[in-house]
């Protein structure tokens, strides 16, 4: 398709689109200024061919006209005598080819013989003959009654007749122009009045002659000129069948008025142009007529229309054959001159496409012209530079930050090996089992977690902060965990070991920079936990253990601390000493600012309630599930924003009982002191099965031992009055293949084998009384049982043996 | 050790099974009890519990079966028991079954009992 869409397909198009326009308007309106022209020309031309041939029949008829009329005025003013008049008339025929007949007709009061005068010379053979137009008649005045007589002495003045057959003289179709004769009554000359009419001396023209000449006229090709007397009436016409035919005979016989207008037009005395029907064809013809002065007769031209309008046409299609050559020659100029300039355009594009593309290395071509083009060139040219050389500079730095990131994860990993676990730690041992996760802001950070179990008797904790994060935050952290472990070797207690710390930190500290420091140390066998801390926050701490399934479990609160100021800044800064007791089963949960202080996207604090509430819903939880928990609270809580602190957590449970096992020979012992709670039954159940799987008792009799224990429990929990702050002991022996339960409380004497209601079995649950079941159980799948009251240490024993065999 | 419960999905809108697993004891026997109290309603023509994964059982797990079989039959329905292991069934005769208390030994017989259950609601008795 040639007009695509592109430059030079829209210049193309447009430049053709306008110039055919533009060529096409102006041929137009040459057109149509020149048809007129061309017209009048054509009109003229016509004019002209038919002038000479009017010119010619005027000056005949002008001169037979002329001559006739002097004639008849000198017959007025001289005695004519036939000698004379015959004379006359054989001389003027003789003498004018032209002439076809000439008579003088006297009234017969004036011609010597009173019977008239008549005398008629006309041509025959090329002789001119003369006829006495009284003789051989009847009635010898029969010249009076002629038309020709009449009409000049009715009027008095020269006519031409209409065309007839003149029996009477010549004996062929003719026209005759008549004229009055008049001889003066006064004998002075030119005077008007008293002039009498004596006769008329006539003219004839053949009509064929008239005929002949209007015939041979040719206007253009199919012209043709007819002649028409004043009446209307055919003189001439080349189809000879029409002559002396009224000129209304030209139309149709239904179509008269036209006929009639036509005439009314011809017979007028303006010359005119008449459109109309051709009258020997179908075409349409132009009609031009004019009235010959002389005679009054029309001299009327039929041209047909085509014919005239011909050179018009020719002119049309003249222009029209030039526009169209002008167009096709525009055509490939514009063509040959729009891809000359579009060419280098359309190139470019496609080369600067392919710069586009990512092909840098595309060469755009020199242009010579000093104009858009080449500044279009030498910009894009410009901007290619451009581009390779910051790419070349982009993958320098790209290079350089890949290699920064390559240091920079090397650091992360030297950090995180120093912490242990790398930042993820999973401890358990006899007296607690511990959790610790960091998560570092940027790759490296100012946080640091440490742990160091001594012996089985005491383990230290450690959790801290350093101020601001990143590289500087990271290289102090890690100096200080490097004495961090060169200190808990030395074994010295948290406030000391602080001290200490503190002035090693402060040396050499011009950054002034600090860490907060929280150390404790627990001990494995009191659970007690001495700890110091370098201004960072106290852990925190739940206290109540109570599992009801409508109360609200468990409430973490801050430990009582006395803190000491940030390690780094000042020599020889305090460091109080704290201590607490635990209890079997506590939980601490140790963390940094990283976690109240992480913000969400509408900038509030995730904040001490959150974790309080966190912690507390989460408190049936190992102390790696609470930490994972605490650590995907505040990153949900945080979603959308960046990490903006380190986030550090560490969870410790002291484990929930003591249970120490004295291994003899054949004998097995444990006592477990439990905590008089709905809570301490799972507790109980573990402490069986541990004993179970430790000397390998008979799986059997566990569930039976299982249930008893926990039937002993739970009445002890409703009935004893006791709380949980108070503890059962629980104890298993086993020998001889016979297991042995003890259970001490220190609850109100209570003895459930008899004070629990019997129940009543078998009957439909609605009227079954609930009390006592449990006894129940236990009797029926106890071996034997007994209860002793001790009065000195008030407490309850209950003991329970069981076959193991 | 915990006490697991967990629904299980049957074909008819008037059973309703529960699976019951680990320990159902002092500790952990109000849980069952809270479940349960929230599933009976009168459209609940059977609610089976499936004791399969059931370790142990004391009186206090005892208590709140009770408890539910006559919630159950208040509402006119039914508590089931199935598939216990043999140690619970020992609890359960040792106190005797209950009278009202619905109990399937295996599959087979409680998916017998609950085609059964669905013809009736199928054909809209109650």
């Amino acid at each position: 398709m040639y007009f695509k869409n592109t430059l030079s397909g829209r210049l193309n198009a447009w430049l053709i689109t306008l110039v055919s326009l533009i060529l096409g308007i102006t041929s137009g309106i040459g057109y149509v200024i020149s048809k007129d022209h061309v017209l009048t020309e054509a009109r003229l031309q016509a004019r002209d061919t038919v002038k000479e041939s009017v010119f010619e029949l005027e000056t005949m008829l002008h001169g037979l006209v002329q001559s006739t009329n002097k004639l008849g005025f000198v017959l007025g003013y001289s005695s004519i005598t036939p000698q004379k008049a015959n004379k006359v008339l054989f001389d003027l025929i003789q003498s004018n080819q032209r002439l076809y007949g000439a008579a003088i007709a006297l009234e017969p009061g004036y011609s010597i013989d009173s019977r008239g005068y008549a005398s008629y010379a006309f041509r025959k053979d090329e002789a001119v003959k003369m006829l006495d137009l009284t003789a051989g008649r009847e009635n010898p005045a029969d010249y009076l009654s002629q038309s020709w007589y009449i009409s000049a002495k009715e009027t008095g003045q020269s006519v031409w007749s209409e065309p007839y057959f003149d029996e009477l003289g010549g004996k062929v179709l003719m026209v005759t122009y008549s004229v009055p004769i008049f001889q003066s009554t006064s004998p002075l000359l030119y005077q008007e009045a008293n002039q009498e009419f004596i006769g008329v001396v006539t003219a004839d023209i053949e009509l064929s002659r008239l005929s002949d000449f209007m015939n041979q006229i040719r206007v253009g090709e199919s012209g043709y000129a007819m002649l028409v007397s004043d009446q209307g009436t055919l003189m001439s016409f080349p189809d000879p069948e029409l002559m002396l035919s009224p000129i209304t005979d030209l139309y149709p016989a239904d179509d008269q008025s036209k006929g009639t207008a036509f005439t009314k037009q011809i017979l007028g005395r303006e010359a005119g142009v008449i459109k109309t029907r051709c009258f020997h064809s179908e075409e349409e013809c132009l009609v031009g007529h004019t009235e010959l002065a002389s005679s009054g007769w029309s001299f009327v031209v039929v041209l047909e229309e085509d014919e005239f309008l011909a050179p018009i046409r020719d002119y049309l299609f003249r222009i029209i054959g030039i526009g169209l050559l002008t167009l096709a020659l525009l055509l490939v100029v514009i063509h040959v001159v729009t891809k000359k300039v579009i060419t280098p355009i359309s190139s470019l594009s496609r080369l600067v496409g392919r710069i586009g593309e990512g092909d840098l290395s595309t060469v755009l071509p020199k242009v010579k012209s000093k104009d858009e083009v080449h500044t279009l060139v030498e910009a894009v040219n410009s901007m290619q530079n451009h581009l390779k050389q910051y790419i070349r500079d982009l993958e320098k730095e790209t290079a350089l930050s890949a290699r920064l990131r390559g240091e920079m994860d090397a650091a992360t990993q030297i950090q995180m090996a120093m912490l242990p676990g790398e930042g993820n730690f999973e401890f358990s041992g006899a007296a607690y089992e511990m959790f610790a996760l960091l998560d570092p802001a940027k790759s490296v950070g100012g946080d640091l977690y440490f742990h160091y179990p001594v012996d089985d008797k005491k383990s230290y904790f450690v959790i801290g902060d350093v101020s601001d994060k990143g590289v500087a935050a990271a290289l102090f952290m890690a100096k200080t965990i490097t004495l961090l472990n060169q200190m808990v070797i030395q074994g010295k207690e948290p406030s000391e070991l602080l001290f200490e710390l503190n002035n090693e930190l402060e040396k050499n500290n011009d950054a002034c920079m600090f860490v907060t420091l929280w150390c404790g140390i627990l001990d494995h066998e009191s659970l007690e936990l001495r700890y110091a801390s370098g201004g960072h926050m106290a852990p925190l701490m739940c206290s109540d253990q109570c599992l009801d399934s409508n109360e609200t479990v468990g409430v973490f609160e801050e430990i009582p601390q006395e803190n000491g100021m940030a390690l780094g800044l000042m020599t020889d800064a305090d460091f109080p000493e704290n201590h607490l007791k635990l209890n079997p089963g506590d939980k601490l949960f140790l963390y940094t600012d990283g976690i109240d202080e992480a913000r969400n996207s509408d900038d509030q604090f995730y904040g001490m309630d959150r974790l309080k509430t966190v912690l507390s819903e989460g408190i049936d939880k190992s102390p790696k599930s609470i930490s994972q928990a605490v650590y995907g609270s505040v990153k949900t809580f945080a979603e959308g924003t960046s990490q903006s602190d380190d986030i550090t957590v560490m969870a410790i449970k002291t484990s929930d009982s003591k249970v120490s096992v004295i291994a003899e020979q054949d004998t097995a012992q444990a006592s477990s002191q439990l905590p008089v709670a709905c809570s301490s039954i799972h507790m109980l159940f573990e402490f069986i099965e541990t004993f179970w799987k430790e000397y390998a008792l008979p799986e059997e009799r566990l569930f039976d031992v299982k249930l008893c224990s926990e039937e002993l429990l739970s009445n002890i929990v409703k009935y004893s009055g006791l709380t949980e702050s108070d503890t059962v002991e629980v104890s298993l022996s086993s020998a001889d293949g016979v297991l042995i339960v003890d259970i001490v409380d220190a609850g109100v004497p209570f003895n459930p084998f008899e004070e629990a209601p019997e129940p009543e079995l078998g009957k439909p649950s609605d009227e079954c009384q609930i009390g006592g079941l449990g006894v129940h159980l236990i009797k029926e799948l106890a071996g034997t049982l007994s209860y002793e009251r001790d009065q000195n240490s008030s407490v309850n024993k209950v003991k329970l043996t069981f076959d193991l065999l | 050790m915990p006490l697991e419960i967990s629904e299980v999905q049957g074909q008819s809108a008037n059973v309703k099974r529960l699976m019951i697993g680990g320990s159902l004891d002092t500790e952990t026997a109000p849980e069952l009890d809270a479940k349960i109290s929230s599933l009976v309603s009168d459209a609940i023509d059977l609610l089976v519990l499936d004791m399969k994964p059931l370790d142990f059982i004391s009186s206090a797990g005892l208590r709140v079966i009770f408890k539910a079989t006559k919630q159950m039959k208040a509402k006119g329905g039914q508590l089931a028991v199935a598939n216990r292991q043999s140690h619970i069934t020992k609890v359960f005769d040792i106190v005797k079954a209950l009278p009202d208390l619905q109990i399937f030994r295996n599959e087979d017989e409680m998916d017998d009992y609950l085609a059964a259950m669905q013809d009736k609601f199928k054909s809209g008795e109650s």
